[in-house]
């Protein structure tokens, strides 16, 4: 099996398309993908921090085709260095879909969750109603959130935080009150969701798909005293799940990222990544007519203003200041 | 399997069929070293001083990330780092000296259990361990349901202290295996020659451990940068908010979005200093004596018995540490993977196998497993034998400059964390000009197991680093002068002379390159993905009892394959090799 | 039965940083010849022979085997391609090989059948005395045994020269002599070219066909044991030859080969091979076999006797004179230590050398 592949990579890069991704369900729409084209592709999937550090380290020889991963920023951040391939796929967007996905074509947005579904275990805590509420005295060392340093989808959270109360400095101001409530701070979703159902901490800050899993295994297997349930606080901020083409590539990629961009964007890849039975399948689709999964239809609409959208243009140059005084106050 | 075009030939075959003609033994071994290990290391640090040189910023030559190092929070983290490797290196060396010395020199009946599970505490990843302790301390863990609720002892676990001990208790295996190899080939005179002077125990015990600094040194020095280098116990106990340790910085910062190459080469660089005093503060330990003692003459030892309260003592000490390295994380392991909901109402929680035959029936376990021990099969075998002509060279009295380079660039790979280690192989193995001159390295399998053959490379070597101080050169040199050449001297008398311990550092890389994770992560082709990705993906899909069921069968098969490894040793090694420092039963 | 090598090194130097191990040394050994190098630790021999066996290179000069240049300056011929052997000081047989393997492991370059082979060991085993040892490890053998397993080894493989690391040092007294004298016959039964190299005068007057005495990198005399001992070319290689005390004074008269020294009240008639002035400071150097108790002797000095040894055919003293003191003075009785007694010094055995500056 090994001396098999260590004569050359499993596919030359001449002919097959190299998919990035951190999307569960990625495998399963590629395997799709191929059967429909016969373009073969080869799937990296790693979570997003492993995933762009990889990207960087090739930025002088790029090896990767297609980036598909949760949130805009990285995207935007790649735009803004000029590395994206624009493409405006032929599919027709929903009302949310058309306000996320950027109209030049620099990336495409298939789907979203939010950040962040408000994850309480019911039998501990009462439901929180507001940010304000999660930094008051009943939630007192109860909270947990992700690090936006390893967790790909939290750095969109505070964007939304810095949108809704208005600049960095609120922002950070809200997040310190927290902190000073006894908020504590776990690597990502996995990691915060465990220490949730451990009873480390009774309300978890974390992408909605997660949290709705989480609330529908003890559901399904209810353990006493830990009842999970998700809501969602005004504003939640929506986190897309964004698809890039790299600009760099050779033209065989670049033309196979395309028609793999066409395929993503149809209800029949998006059937297979609602139906792949994985955390990531629960999201909701912005091509039109198609409904999200089951489990993922208690969302807020977006017309009651509870739900918000960032530009990921303004705030991805923030990030790393933002992420760096994280780590050095709040973490 | 597709075939090499041949029109993209000409450069490297020409240049194949030229070194087939021309190449000694070492110049293929420095040749390989140089690929495997001092490439990527240099490529990564160099972005520090130019970015752009890699595409990583716009500068060709600027100190902005050193300064950009050099902000208070980083130093913390790497002070930090500093004290936590020199705590966990002394109390490491210190307890397996003490270890070493109750298991061979003494008839303590704990001797046996203690080597069948020195082992499994190689194997437990240090994440784990540390999970393990807090699976009992946090808030609504064990303690907390039979209301016990210790909330200085928590913290203590989550700062410093906890920290320390955890690596103390990962670097004991790494401490023992250099001491006990070294105490081996040690004879006894030397401590009979004590005591005959009219020496007590203690002075015989403190003469013995004289003759032993070289292992000594070495265990410190393996347990320190394996300590600075460990990212599993900083992630699950350090934070940046209260004791950040460098690696975690480290990794965060690798980790981050937008991520900066050239201000992790500037803090692996800083990290790196610290690993050059490690290595300046063992040779000056060590300069100028003579550590030679195995060689023909070197008699098998008797074992000491004990007085009953001795006896008692010994083997007390040995089950308690056994507990505390070991029954911890096993408890926290079997806890996460079986007993559901153990934060919540003890009489709620089910104890299953549900999770294990999941992970049987898996496609997702089962050809990571097998991928990754194919893989960390091949690794264990050229890394041993690398290692062993690498320790050779470390040991030799010739203080030539390949010596002093060997000696840092080992060092500084234990030291750098794996992660970044990665990252370099991405600079050295992705670069325009490889491709065009056919080296088609990137991307493969072959490039896989390379970095984890250097990712190996260091602590192997330095394992056996004891053995070969130990090893008499005129053993080598009888061999020169009655007509053996170079090759034939090391395959009929140096391996075997030091053939159980490489069969232990082949053993230790076989499990470390199994569960390897960070290199594994960035280097691995599409489509084969090794053990450890697997396991981080169902634990990453919220199944952390999945995740955790796939981790413990995989230490299971891996203590399978060692138990294999040294029972096939037993019984097909010649009597001459398995006799060496073997004490009278 | 002459297949040895002819040895010759040429201008051999070696350094170690500052410090010259070998200093421009020549040396010849004829085939078939025993040569011994006699010098102090830290003399070069070990170098030398270690250049020789090829484990060390030199940094200039050339050693030539038979007419072949196997090293010149640090380029090497490899050891293995020599046809020699060695037997080195802490005996090197390789503990995971039993006695018989370790000396079969010397044959292997031969490529004889099996069964010659097996031959050869038993019969080299034989040789040595330990036919029933083949099958011990090396732990569980003698130090005198192992080194004579380590001698089997050597000379299994008839090489043409046959290198010896002072390996007696580390055996007792008696097996020593033993020894030498298996080393001594095996040697010249092979008919290989043999250096020795020892600290030992005794062991080396009693094996060496020739004689070189080393010292700092130099040879200071390459002769027959006889000359080294009855003319030593200077006081170095007197004195290292065996002295059993030195006195001083000064030169009365001079004649070819002797002179009279005098030494406050009592003078002495003595040997001189450096020309000597009258007026001269010296320092005489007597050899043990000049001094006794015989009353008729030119040379007549009075002593106190400070120590008595049985030495099984007889005693040995220890004396102490007004110029100094003596060792080894031999006589079948015994004189009883603070007695008072007259020495007598042989003219002949004793030298004068002129008086170092300080």
């Amino acid at each position: 099996m090994i001396l098999g592949g260590s004569v050359a990579p499993a596919a030359h890069a001449a002919d097959a398309l190299e998919l990035y991704a951190a999307l569960d369900y990625s495998t399963d729409v590629a395997t799709a993908f191929t059967a429909k084209t016969g373009i073969p592709v080869n799937v990296t999937a790693l979570s997003t921090g492993p995933l762009l550090a990889k990207i960087t380290a090739e930025k002088n020889n790029p090896q990767w085709g297609v980036y598909w991963a949760d949130g805009a920023e990285p995207c935007a951040a790649f735009d803004l260095d000029k590395q994206l391939l624009h493409y405006k796929p032929s599919a027709h967007l929903n009302a949310i879909g058309q306000k996320l996905a950027p109209k030049d074509g620099a990336f495409q947005v298939p789907g979203f969750t939010e950040m962040v579904g408000v994850v309480y275990n019911s039998s501990k805590v009462r439901k929180p109603t507001s940010w304000d509420d999660l930094a008051s005295a009943d939630f007192k060392n109860q909270v947990g959130m992700n690090n936006p340093s390893i967790s790909g989808p939290t750095y969109p959270f505070l964007a939304g935080l810095m949108q809704q109360f208005g600049g960095e400095a609120a922002m950070k101001t809200y997040v310190s009150k927290l902190k000073d409530n006894g908020m504590r701070v776990f690597d990502k979703n996995s990691k915060t969701l465990a220490a949730l159902t451990t009873g480390v901490i009774n309300v978890a800050l974390v992408q909605s798909s997660a949290g709705i899993t989480t609330a529908a295994k003890y559901k399904a297997a209810p353990v006493a005293g830990l009842t999970p349930e998700v809501t969602y606080l005004s504003k939640t901020t929506v986190l897309p799940s964004c698809l890039a083409i790299d600009g760099k590539a050779s033209t065989f990629q670049q033309n196979a990222a395309k028609k793999f961009a066409d395929f993503v964007m149809s209800s029949e890849a998006v059937q297979i990544m609602l139906k792949s039975n994985t955390g990531d399948s629960l999201f909701w689709p912005t091509l039109l007519g198609s409904k999200p999964a089951p489990a993922a239809t208690r969302m807020p609409s977006f017309t009651a203003g509870i739900i918000q959208i960032v530009d990921p243009y303004k705030y991805a140059p923030l990030q790393g200041a933002v992420q760096d005084w994280f780590a050095k106050n709040i973490a | 399997m597709q075939k090499v075009e041949p029109s993209r030939d000409s450069f490297s075959s020409r240049a194949l069929l030229f070194l087939r003609t021309k190449i000694s033994p070492m110049t293929i071994f420095w040749l390989v070293i140089v690929s495997i290990l001092v490439l990527p290391i240099l490529l990564f640090l160099a972005v520090a001083f130019s970015p752009k040189l890699l595409d990583q910023g716009p500068e060709w030559f600027t100190f902005n990330s050193f300064k950009a190092a050099a902000d208070p929070y980083f130093l913390r983290s790497i002070w930090h780092s500093f004290v936590m490797g020199v705590v966990s290196a002394i109390f490491a060396t210190a307890i397996a000296l003490g270890v070493a010395w109750i298991v061979l020199r003494t008839n303590s009946s704990a001797r046996k259990v203690w080597n069948l599970a020195i082992f499994a505490l190689l194997l437990a990843p240090s994440y784990l361990i540390a999970l393990g302790w807090e699976r009992i301390f946090e808030r609504a863990g064990v303690l907390n349901i039979f209301g016990i609720d210790i909330p200085f002892v928590r913290d203590l676990l989550y700062g410093p202290f906890g920290i320390a001990m955890i690596l103390t208790f990962k670097g004991i295996p790494f401490a023992y295996l250099v001491i006990s190899n070294a105490m081996r080939g040690l004879g006894e005179e030397f401590e009979q020659a004590v005591r005959v002077h009219g020496g007590s125990r203690l002075a015989a015990f403190k003469m013995m451990s004289t003759l032993l600094l070289p292992a000594l040194w070495s265990g410190i020095a393996i347990v320190f940068a394996e300590s600075i280098s460990d990212f599993g116990v900083a992630s699950q106990l350090s934070s940046p908010g209260r004791y950040s340790v460098a690696t975690f910085t480290l990794y965060r910062s690798v980790m981050s979005i937008p991520v900066s190459f050239p201000l992790c080469a500037a803090i692996s660089i800083i990290l790196l200093l610290l690993i050059v005093v490690a290595l300046l503060a063992q040779s000056r330990a060590l300069r100028g004596r003579s550590f030679r003692v195995l060689s023909g003459r070197t008699r098998p030892i008797t074992r000491q018995k004990l007085s009953p309260f001795g006896s008692f003592a010994s083997n007390a000490s040995i089950y308690a540490l056994l507990i505390l390295t070991l029954g911890v994380p096993v408890f926290g392991a079997i806890s996460a993977s079986m007993i559901q909901g153990l934060g919540t109402v003890i009489s709620n929680y089910q104890i299953n196998f549900d999770n294990y035959i999941r992970v049987i029936k898996s496609p997702l376990l089962r050809s990571p497993l097998l991928f990754s021990a194919e893989a960390a099969l091949i690794t264990a075998t050229v890394a041993v034998i690398l290692a062993a002509i690498s320790s050779r060279m470390l040991v030799s009295t010739k203080n030539g400059p390949g010596k002093k380079f060997l000696d840092f660039f080992l060092l500084a790979a234990v030291g750098l964390p794996g992660i970044v280690f990665a990252i370099g192989y991405i600079f050295a193995y992705n670069l325009p000009l490889a491709q065009r001159y056919g080296f088609h390295l990137y991307g493969t399998v072959a490039l896989l197991i390379l970095a984890y053959i250097a990712t190996a490379l260091p602590s192997t070597t330095r394992s056996l680093v004891g053995n070969m101080n130990q090893f008499q050169e005129s053993l080598s040199e009888a061999c020169r002068v009655h007509g053996s050449n170079g090759i034939k001297t090391w395959l009929t008398v140096v391996l075997p002379l030091i053939s159980r311990p490489l069969l232990a550092a082949w053993c230790l890389t076989y499990c470390g390159t199994l569960l390897e994770l960070p290199v594994s992560q960035i280097l691995f082709p599409p489509g084969h993905a090794p053990l450890a990705v697997g396991i981080d993906h169902a634990l990453g899909n919220y199944d952390f009892g999945g995740g955790t069921a796939m981790e413990v069968f995989a230490i299971i098969s891996a203590l399978i394959v060692v138990a294999i490894a040294f029972g096939l040793y037993e019984k097909l090694a010649p009597v001459g090799w398995k006799q060496l420092g073997r004490a009278d039963r | 039965m002459n297949k040895g090598h002819l040895v010759k090194i040429e201008r051999a130097r070696k350094n170690y940083g500052p410090l010259a191990a070998l200093d421009g040394l020549s040396l010849t050994i004829e085939p078939g010849q025993f040569m011994v190098l006699l010098g102090p630790s830290g003399s070069g021999k070990s170098t030398l022979i270690r250049s020789l066996a090829g484990i060390e290179k030199i940094d200039s000069g050339s050693i030539f085997l038979d007419k072949q240049e196997v090293n010149r300056g640090p380029i090497n011929v490899a050891p293995e391609k020599r046809n020699l052997a060695m037997v080195f000081q802490d005996y090197a047989l390789w503990p995971h090989l039993s006695a018989f393997e370790n000396v079969e492991y010397a044959l292997q370059r031969r490529k004889l059948s099996k069964d010659v082979s097996r031959t050869r060991v038993e019969t080299a085993l034989e040789r040595v005395g330990l036919s029933t040892k083949g099958k011990n490890y090396p732990h569980e053998l003698s130090g005198g045994e192992q080194q004579r397993v380590a001698l089997a080894r050597a000379i299994v493989a008839d090489p043409a020269l046959l290198l010896f690391d002072e390996p007696l040092s580390n055996l007792d007294a008696d097996l020593r002599e033993r020894l030498r004298i298996e080393i001594s016959t095996l040697t010249r039964e092979i008919g290989a070219t043999a250096l020795y190299i020892t600290h030992d005068q005794s062991e080396a007057f009693a094996l060496a066909d020739k004689i070189g005495v080393i010292n700092r990198g130099k040879l200071e005399q390459v002769d027959v044991p006889e000359e080294i001992y009855e003319r030593p070319i200077n006081r170095f290689v007197a004195n290292f030859t065996g002295i059993a005390g030195t006195f001083s004074g000064k030169v009365k008269r001079v004649s070819k080969t002797s002179c009279i020294v005098t030494l406050g009240e009592d003078q002495l008639k003595v040997r001189h091979t450096v020309g000597l002035k009258v007026g001269q400071s010296v320092d005489v150097l007597i050899r043990p076999a000049a001094t006794s108790f015989k009353k008729d002797s030119e040379n007549k000095i009075s002593s106190v006797i400070t120590d008595v040894a049985y030495r099984g055919r007889g005693y040995e003293h220890a004396i102490d004179t007004k110029y100094g003191s003596l060792t080894g003075v031999f006589d079948n009785v015994s004189h009883p230590r603070g007695g008072r007694i007259t020495v007598s010094i042989d003219p002949d055995r004793c030298i004068a050398f002129p008086t170092e500056s300080k």
